[in-house]
């Protein structure tokens, strides 16, 4: 996040929340925000799903799965053509608009009206509310970010940001909400396959900072992403698989694939705090200290630096998650890995990266409640907002507008790429960025299928299905396939029916419970439960060319109604074949 | 001889503030198995096309549940409506009766039961395995001296108590002086 989520209580006069279920997924940052919408700040919220946010917000728009770019471009081509957009801001502090007029001259709110009966009245109301509020805060999650042209979407997002200079002020800025407390720190720690804290690995100033602290060159070759390791794996790349605090059984797309390639590999080693349904896979399990039972950090989404101590101690010889892997280091007979306490790790890490981190010493970060990083050095304040100079991390300080322009079809992306890029001129180092939908619905798969999270569990129910209060107490309704309206009709199915999804990777049974929030056409299932997780019909084989995401959020599936006994011989099947090997039963199965 | 000012106490949410996070579904969990009484929760977030907010029973001061109940396990307290379990015969009256959903047959799960094929969720009308379904209401947390846990857990402040004590200015005061206002301001104004 660019800025801190309490300004949306604070500062924001507008809200602008896009592929995001807040009150479910974020609860906290939902109560700032309707603490703001008290306050008299103005919200919009696209979305699929009409979610209670969409319910509390002034403008809402219902979208297709995956139309993001579209309705987003015909926003920028409204608010370029009426002239709302920020000159001095876009003058001085950025490059490329005339990449972005050109690239979205074909987008017109007549036009998404055209293709999705969205009242292009509406998309106008909502360019207009967003471009002449003062601080208008852009919110996203994994409804933007988990398709094929996830990286694009947030091109388009950043892009209205600058146009509208809403970035580098209180109450502003584009804001991805961490699904997660720690999945900034994770990516800030280097827990991706081509960064280390300091930087890309390609770099060479970074491997040469790197070896001046570790001692040893650090490859310059960027890892496989996580979408990648099953394809890997069959192709005989990987051959041994190191996962901890990750449940990628379930979290994984196309869950049969995925089982089927661990097969392969000639170890895996699981380390963890219950026995997911990825530890009962594995060769090798480790038991791992819970949050509540470890000393360390905490890194945002607001990239605040928090402290967190245990609250009790771990069970007899069960120790935190760096001790294990520092032993398994030492075992091996690697050097320097011989840290006493968390706050060691903490100190280097402070040393390799002390351009956002320098200035964050355990004392300082304990009696501060918590910093926000860039902070250099132990007299500056931390950055809750970031650019309030106006300048971005690039090497020339100015912010880039990337041109995205749009494919009917996913296979001529790359042929309307490179005709852009010749027709302006664009040189070689400059994104541009391109969307097209994954999947189109057919004849024999007519639904859109999506996933997403129920606010009782959290994502694969490793803990929250542990516990009794939330799994029975909370959460009874259970796993459920959501539809809507007119699916259910023309279905034939009912409320607490038994109904199958099935596209060509899996199939999963479940109650129905139709949601009169669905978008037309749209099923919508959680992954939160092994006996009916989305994930398994989710599409694995393509990817952001980018980041390599797959379109988790977006497939094409069929439904039917089944009996009951149909509905426990599925289960069976699919829990036999998903799950042979399976003796450990808890409160949650 | 006046009558004793008798209003029956009740919890009831605000959907403006509620979030619909069921922290109260969990707390309710956690009271009831505490207490000793069936854990289930006895309030249900209910998301509707409007709003969402958590609906629980009102404890109606004539309470058709009370009145319909064959065996008086529901009975007309002091300031509640009072459910007696293990007297409770499971016949669901109570739940046609009542006007607000907010009363329900259930039964706790069993132990040995294989929790993949969900049994658990197909327990409240009739039960697979003989476990004898009985109704279930809000009890406003009786036998916990601080009140009930739904509002006590509630991260917006969205579930309020009212008693007789407090339901003038928590539910009433306001409202009535907005209703004044408003005729003072644009209705006498009209005339």
């Amino acid at each position: 996040m660019t800025n801190d989520l309490v300004e949306f209580a604070t500062d924001s006069e507008v809200l602008f929340l896009i592929g995001t279920n807040t009150s479910e997924c974020h609860p906290i940052i939902a109560m700032q925000m309707l603490r703001g919408i008290e306050r008299g700040a103005k919200m919009i919220v696209i979305d699929p799903k009409e979610t209670d946010m969409a319910k509390k917000a002034d403008i809402y728009i219902q979208t297709p799965v995956g139309y993001n770019i579209p309705l987003l471009n015909a926003m920028i081509n409204h608010i370029i053509k009426e002239d709302l957009f920020d000159k001095e801001f876009v003058n001085n502090y950025s490059n490329g608009l005339e990449y972005v007029k050109y690239a979205v001259a074909d987008f017109t709110p007549q036009r998404v009206e055209k293709e999705t009966g969205i009242p292009a009245s509406l998309v106008i109301e909502a360019a207009e509310m967003y471009a002449k509020a003062g601080a208008a805060a852009i919110c996203y999650t994994m409804g933007m970010t988990q398709f094929i042209d996830g990286t694009s979407n947030i091109f388009s997002l950043s892009n209205l940001a600058i146009l509208t200079g809403n970035l580098g002020k209180k109450g502003a800025g584009v804001n991805p909400l961490r699904g997660q407390n720690n999945v900034q720190g994770a990516c800030d720690m280097g827990a991706l396959p081509n960064v280390t804290s300091a930087g890309l690995v390609t770099d060479a100033g970074v491997r040469e900072h790197i070896k001046s602290i570790w001692g040893t060159e650090i490859s310059s070759k960027p890892g496989f992403t996580l979408t990648q390791v099953p394809h890997k794996i069959e192709e005989g790349k990987v051959k041994f698989l190191y996962v901890f605090g990750e449940n990628p059984v379930m979290s994984d797309p196309w869950t049969e694939h995925f089982i089927e390639a661990v097969e392969k590999l000639d170890i895996m080693v699981v380390q963890d705090i219950f026995l997911t349904e990825t530890a009962q896979k594995a060769d090798v399990v480790l038991p791992a200290a819970s949050w509540g039972e470890k000393d360390g950090t905490f890194l945002n989404t607001s990239r605040r630096v928090a402290y967190v101590s245990k609250a009790v101690e771990p069970a007899a010889g069960v120790v935190p998650d760096w001790k294990v892997i520092c032993n398994i280091a030492q075992r091996i007979g690697l050097k320097g890995f011989d840290y006493y306490k968390a706050e060691e790790i903490w100190d280097e890490v402070r040393k390799i990266n002390p351009k956002f981190f320098g200035g964050l010493s355990y004392a300082r970060i304990i009696k501060e409640n918590g910093i926000s990083w860039p902070c250099p050095d132990e007299t500056h304040p931390g950055t809750p907002v970031l650019y309030e100079d106006k300048k971005s991390m690039l090497p020339d300080g100015k912010f880039k507008l990337v041109p995205v322009i749009y494919a009917d079809d996913k296979k001529d992306r790359a042929s309307l790429e490179k005709k852009l890029i010749d027709h302006l001129n664009i040189p070689s180092d400059y994104p541009v960025g391109s969307g097209a939908l994954s999947e189109k619905v057919n004849e024999l798969y007519p639904c859109l299928f999506t996933t997403g999270r129920k606010v009782y569990h959290y994502h694969t129910g490793t803990m929250t299905r542990e516990c009794k209060p939330l799994e029975m107490g909370a959460d009874i309704m259970g796993p459920a396939i959501e539809v809507s309206i007119d699916i259910a009709e023309a279905r034939d199915l009912e409320e607490n029916c038994y109904a199958v999804v099935e596209n060509k990777r899996g199939k999963i049974a479940a109650k129905v419970k139709i949601n009169p929030d669905l978008r037309h056409g749209t099923i919508f299932t959680t992954f939160h439960y092994a006996e009916a997780d989305g994930n398994e019909l989710s599409n694995a084989e393509d990817t952001d060319p980018l980041s390599g995401m797959n379109p988790l959020k977006m497939t094409i599936a069929a439904i039917r109604r089944i009996s009951e006994e149909e509905f426990i011989k599925v289960r069976e099947e699919t829990d036999m074949h998903m799950h042979p090997s399976e003796q450990y039963r808890t409160v949650r199965r | 001889m006046s009558l004793p000012k008798r209003v029956n106490k009740f919890v009831v949410a605000d959907p403006n503030v509620c979030i619909g996070c069921a922290t109260c579904m969990a707390a309710c969990y956690e009271s009831s198995h505490k207490r000793g009484k069936l854990a289930v929760p006895r309030l249900i977030v209910t998301r509707s096309k409007s709003g969402t907010m958590p609906n629980q029973c009102r404890q109606c001061d004539d309470a058709p549940c009370a009145n319909v109940c064959p065996v008086g396990a529901l009975r007309f307290a002091d300031d509640n409506i009072e459910l007696f379990e293990e007297i409770c015969i499971g016949c669901k009256m109570c739940t046609l009766a009542c006007p607000f959903g907010a009363i329900r047959a259930e039964a706790e799960i069993m132990p040995s039961v294989n929790y993949a094929m969900e049994p658990k969720y197909n327990l409240a009308i009739e039960s697979e395995i003989g476990a004898k379904s009985i109704a279930v209401k809000c009890d406003l947390c009786a036998g916990d001296d601080n009140g009930p846990a739904c509002v006590q857990v509630c991260p917006t402040g969205a579930l309020l108590f009212i008693d007789s004590q407090n339901i003038d200015y928590k539910l009433i005061n306001q409202k009535a002086e907005g209703a004044v206002e408003s005729f003072v301001n644009t209705a006498l104004r009209t005339i």
